[in-house]
């Protein structure tokens, strides 16, 4: 399966066009540069490659026109055309320029923007590069009320310049890897010396020069190449769009990830709670936010629990019905031709629909689907009788409940989760509750993240953390600690 | 076996509490009612210490060994001696986890799911079973962690009963009525069963090793206790007699303003605390045969325990039978929780004195 | 060996628990248990449950059958109506006279042997027949036994503690030191009205109280914390005026002296703290000589009705007040075992003593 899809992209990769020679006529001198050969040979049919010769400097410029900023490009003409052979070696001295020494670095370098001057023997990179693609924005995933606003872009640049901004020590070491075998993706590994553990970055390192894939576009889907359980519906690694998530997940003893191009940044080693938590936590005062973080627990219970508990308690467990509630639930039943996990799976399938298409359409689209699924859901369907009106409110309360989880991953895979609990209260009721919280319980307790348990400081146990990562401490306090 | 990761001293308690509190918990009151008499729960505390002795003496197993598992102290006897003793623990305890789970679904039956055959019900918690215990010990005492905090809140609900609890109901007559203090005694000393599985991990337990066994048999106990005692004032005596599951009672009679009734859904939670008893029986099981029979591939011994485990799981037809088998299997499990540590003692001392050597080397 | 369970779980959602469906169901909320004329027949059963009717409208249904046993009358309401009939929401029980003055024990059994009824269904006896009140069409009421339950947690707030479920029956059944009560409703113009308490020796209805006589019992039973208090005084040298007090329980205890052998008397003190609601009467309530004056006179009032009543409990040979239970608490396990319990019971001199203080006269002098 993978394999096929390989192909497919490398396909769209090396369109076959016909081979037509665009650098034009070597010079004699230069062509005993054997970097200049060894590139010339690799990017021998690319008909987008521009050259500009300098005759009597005896150097060629090789770039992408459409990677090069215009203006360093022309700032450089004007000061390259000024100088004479003998001011050459000088003005190749400048710190703007680096030296590359091998054919490996030339085409990071020029795929990245980068200009190159070939001399005689040497090879230069010239500094050309976009200043940036899109312009920082609030991250649209991640909206916090009380934070930073700014997220991270598409320019690892940036990214890094985000990250380092907010981590103002030397500590901030950064490693540069690349992955994948021809299409090479640079991964920027970062941690704080002193804070995180060697023995992570090296697993972490290990796991990512290992990948052999090329069509790794994305933070997301690097994660899931060097997660341990491939098989698990939970999300494993934390991603994030947020720089100042990053810094204090770096300040915390992680490892943090940015690939080039992507606006995710990945950090690691992370636990369940992690993904509980938002930025505006910390700003909030602590009873308040332990108070939110508490009802993001309760809200990941009524998700996974409310829907499965409506089938059970109506399929199997009438005597749980307290008599004020029967009257309401036998009306509102009574005209519903279903049994009520067929009703329920229907009702959960149409909101998800729902969700699904608000999340593809345009905006502005998407508000007229949101008016069209409320009339739907909440009149007709009553009307109609195809489902009972306290499903709605159920169905309702565990969709704005699965809204509340603060990561976009966790709350997909908890909402995939809850189709499971309610087929299995269909055929189990309670019984087939408790048989799928076992599982889940199980499941959860196995995951691991780089080697350490996903549902760190409950299991196994380290109530000191508790206060950190449950809920949330006071700062004061923890100052006072170390 | 091989262990990296160490049990923390909490981890430890938490798999003791879990692998003792099993199926007898929900006709204890009545149990202690029988065999003590009025105000039987005082009948625990003593029950409470003796078990407490028996822990000392695993963990003078441990003390007196330097931190050898029981494993590798037995390993001074070839093979072909320990093979014997070895299967009859394992058997002992394979059938009391098994019976222990077997008990529980028959009781479900009976009170929720009268319609539903009991193979269905046996099929869940050997899934369950099957996935906890094809990973080792530490896996094991993770999950039981979350499972700790996921049943634990079930203990809380004890504070719905107190406006009906009465002091008067006590009476102040101790150990009166029709009391059946010996067999009464030891079938109750059978539901603290479970500690004696501690041998074979008291020596993964980082620090405390004495403090976290002990502290696990106190969390069981008090549980006990605190659920005994509560019923002792919550029905009158002879009331108690004649409930046969008064805990299931007494969870019958929590009724919340959004759930009443919500005794089949605690009932059910409860399950997971019956699962880990099976589960940890099963482990000791595995454990030892996996060392008399080295060569077998652990997952298929899991698979062969289970299979084995899921037979012998219809042999009794009701709970009559199941009740039989209990009995005996438990007194069987009584002897060995007292005999193992001793012998390993003896074994321990004379090999010191004999400067025996390893005879499997 | 993912494979492997996947089967297994395909095997698990090929079964399947037996389905219960709402809507599907005849959800019984209320049962009365009569005896009847028929010889072969001796039990009457009367069932009632909501149903829904065509036009969306919450309705009710009630059938009657007569049976030899309970569960046997039960299978007979089965073939009297299209859906299934449940028993998990019972709220409450109903048992006409005649039954409850037979026994209750063996209704109860099979009440409490039923793993679907919980433990909280209410008990309540009727004055002649439960068929007749459950048979009942109040108008604009719906359900009789929501009605019931209603009206039985109502009195269970007033302090009448009435609430008597399964469990606190049974309870006070076993327990050797006290029986136990229920309330007693009648029909009463085309209304289901509370008209006093039946008390039970053992299991069997020996007497029906009186509302008035009734509340007082209610005074001497620990559970009760607060009141309501009226009666008729006479303050002054005119005619009798009413007085009405909302009571606050300050203390109650029952002192039993320990005596080797037959205990002779018992003790029952309780401290009643007051507002006067409502007076009649001419005098000023607000001054303190007035006051000392009608927590003298209601003092003495509840000395000698609650002596009638208990003289009358004695002579009956019930203990609804669990006066036994601090004898018992009293004696060793041997003597208390060879004690005639009913026969001292009855012997027993039992004293009140009464404690009355007027809080405040309201929000007026």
């Amino acid at each position: 399966m993978r394999k096929d899809r390989n192909r497919f992209f490398k396909d769209i990769k090396l369109q076959k066009e016909p081979i037509r020679e665009s650098v034009s006529t070597e010079d004699t001198i230069l062509a005993r540069n054997p970097i200049l050969q060894q590139f010339i040979n690799n990017f021998s049919n690319h008909s987008d490659l521009s050259v500009t010769e300098f005759p009597h400097l005896t150097v060629k410029i090789y770039y992408f026109s459409y990677l090069i900023n215009k203006d360093h490009y022309e700032q450089f003409l004007s000061n390259i055309r000024t100088i004479t052979l003998d001011e050459l070696p000088p003005f190749l001295n400048h710190s703007e320029f680096k030296r590359l020494s091998n054919f490996d670095s030339i085409e990071e370098a020029i795929l990245s923007g980068s200009g190159i001057l070939f001399t005689e023997k040497r090879a230069y990179e010239l500094p050309f590069k976009e200043g940036s693609g899109r312009s920082i924005a609030p991250s649209e995933t991640e909206t916090v009320i009380l934070g930073a606003h700014d997220s991270f872009v598409e320019s690892i640049d940036v990214n890094l310049s985000l990250i380092r901004k907010r981590v103002l020590s030397s500590q901030l070491k950064t490693i540069k890897l690349h992955v994948g075998n021809k299409a090479k993706r640079t991964v920027y590994l970062l941690y704080i010396e002193g804070e995180a553990s060697e023995k992570d970055i090296e697993e972490i390192k290990k796991r990512i020069l290992s990948i052999k894939n090329d069509a790794i576009v994305d933070t997301n889907m690097l994660v899931q190449f060097i997660d341990e359980h491939p098989n698990s519906p939970f999300p494993q690694f934390y991603t994030t769009e947020r720089p100042d998530v990053i810094a204090y997940k770096l300040f915390d003893g992680k490892v943090a990830g940015l690939m080039d191009n992507s606006p995710f940044a990945f950090c690691t080693p992370v636990s369940f709670f992690d993904f509980m938590e938002s930025m505006d936590d910390f700003g909030q005062r602590w009873i308040v936010s332990t108070f939110i973080k508490v009802t993001r627990y309760i809200a990941i219970l009524v998700t996974l629990l409310f829907t499965a508990l409506y089938v059970a308690v109506t399929t199997y467990h009438y005597e749980m019905i307290p008599q004020a509630l029967l009257p309401t639930l036998l009306v509102s039943r009574s005209k519903v031709p279903f049994p009520p996990v067929i009703e329920a799976l229907f009702l959960e399938f149409l909101l998800e629909l729902l969700r699904e298409a608000g999340a593809r359409l345009p905006t502005k689209v998407g508000q007229t689907i949101g008016i069209v699924g409320g009339i739907v859901i909440g009149q007709a369907a009553v009307q109609a009788g195809i489902t009972s009106n306290i499903l709605i409110i159920v169905v309702a309360a565990s969709a704005i409940a699965s809204f509340v989880v603060p990561n976009y991953l966790l709350s997909t895979s908890i909402r995939i989760v809850r189709f499971g609990f309610i087929i299995i209260s269909g055929f189990w009721g309670n019984l087939g509750i408790i048989f799928g919280m076992g599982i889940l319980i199980i499941h959860l307790s196995s995951l691991t993240n780089l080697n350490s348990p996903y549902l760190l400081p409950i299991s196994p146990m380290f109530p000191k953390f508790f206060k950190y990562s449950l809920i949330r401490g006071s700062f004061k306090k923890k100052a006072e600690r170390g | 076996m091989q262990m990296k990761e160490r049990l923390s001293p909490f981890q430890a308690s938490i798999l003791m509490y879990l692998t003792q509190s099993g199926v007898t918990l929900f006709s204890l009151p009545r149990f202690v009612a029988e065999a003590f008499g009025t105000n039987g729960w005082i009948g625990l505390i003593i029950v409470y210490f003796i078990v407490n002795i028996n822990l000392v003496l695993i963990w003078l197993v441990y003390k007196v060994s330097k931190g050898k598992s029981m494993l590798e102290i037995i390993d001074i006897f070839p093979k072909w001696m320990t093979l014997p003793f070895n299967l009859i623990i394992a058997g002992v305890w394979m059938l009391l986890g098994v019976m222990i789970m077997v008990k529980f679904c028959m009781i479900l039956k009976v009170l929720f799911y009268n319609n539903v055959s009991l193979i269905y019900l046996l099929t869940m918690v050997y899934i369950l079973t099957y996935l906890l215990l094809k990973k080792d010990l530490y896996q094991i005492a993770k999950s039981t962690v979350v499972l700790f905090y996921f049943t634990i809140w079930t203990v809380f609900l004890l504070a719905f009963h107190l406006p009906e609890f009465s002091f008067i109901r006590l009476t102040p007559f101790i150990f009166k009525g029709d009391t059946d203090m010996l067999t009464g005694g030891i079938s109750i000393y059978t539901a603290l069963l479970g500690y004696e599985l501690s041998i074979l991990y008291i020596h993964m337990i980082e620090k405390k090793q004495l403090k976290s066994i002990i502290a696990g048999n106190t969390i069981t106990s008090i549980i006990y206790l605190g659920v005994t005692f509560v019923s002792f004032g919550f029905f009158s005596f002879d009331q108690l007699l004649k409930e046969m599951y008064p805990v299931v009672t007494l969870l019958g009679y929590i009724s919340f303003p959004v759930l009443e009734r919500v005794e089949n859904f605690t009932f059910t939670i409860f399950g997971l605390k019956v699962l880990m008893t099976t589960v940890m029986y099963l482990w000791g099981t595995k454990e030892l045969v996996q060392y008399q029979f080295k060569r077998i591939k652990p997952n298929f011994l899991v698979i062969g325990i289970l299979i084995i485990g899921f037979t012998v799981s219809f042999i009794p037809k009701v709970i009559k039978d199941v009740d039989y088998w209990i009995t005996y299997i438990s007194y069987a499990a009584t002897v060995i929780a007292f005999l193992l540590p001793i012998l390993l003692l003896l074994t321990i001392l004379s090999s010191k004195i004999l400067k025996w050597k390893a005879a499997n080397e | 060996m993912n494979k492997f369970i996947l089967i297994i779980f395909i095997f698990l959602v090929t079964g399947c628990a037996e389905q219960r469906i709402i809507d599907d169901l005849a959800l019984i909320n209320a049962v009365g248990y009569d005896l009847s004329d028929n010889e072969k027949n001796p039990l009457k059963l009367t069932v009632t449950f909501p149903i829904i009717t065509k036009d969306g409208k919450y309705d009710r249904k009630t059938i009657m059958v007569e049976g030899k046993t309970s569960k046997e009358a039960r299978e007979k309401v089965r073939f009297k109506t299209n859906y299934k009939l449940e028993s998990g929401q019972v709220r409450v029980s109903l048992f006409g006279q005649e039954l409850a003055k037979e026994g209750l024990l063996p209704n109860l059994h099979s009440l409490v042997r039923d793993p679907s009824l919980g433990t909280r269904v209410k008990l309540a006896l009727a004055e002649n027949e439960a068929s007749d009140i459950l048979m009942l069409q109040i108008k604009n009421e719906g359900q009789n036994a929501t009605y019931l339950e209603q009206f039985l947690s109502k009195l269970n707030r007033e302090n009448f503690r009435t609430n008597y479920n399964i469990y606190q029956y049974l309870r006070d059944y076993y327990d050797d030191g006290i029986d136990p009560i229920l309330p007693v409703f009648k029909v009463e113009k085309n209304n289901i009205a509370y008209n006093g308490i039946g008390l039970f020796h053992e299991d069997k209805l020996i007497e029906i109280l009186k509302p008035s006589e009734a509340s007082y019992l209610f005074l001497f039973r620990e559970e009760m914390k607060q009141g309501v208090f009226v009666e008729q005084i006479d303050v002054g040298e005119e005619e009798q005026a009413s007085i009405m007090l909302n009571y606050e329980l300050k203390n109650h205890h029952i002192e039993v002296p320990s005596t080797p052998n037959k205990p002779k008397e018992a003790s029952i003190y309780i401290e009643l703290i007051g507002d006067i609601v409502e007076y009649t009467g001419k005098e000023d309530v607000s001054e303190p000589k007035i006051q000392r004056k009608i927590e003298a006179i209601i003092t003495k009032k509840i000395k000698m009705e609650g002596k009638k009543l208990i003289i009358k409990l004695q002579k009956l040979q019930v203990d609804p007040i669990g006066i036994n239970r601090y004898v018992r608490n009293k004696m060793s396990y041997n003597q208390w075992k060879s004690l005639d319990q009913y026969k001292s019971y009855q012997d027993m001199n039992i004293n009140i003593e009464t404690k009355v203080f007027i809080n405040s006269t309201g929000k007026w002098k």
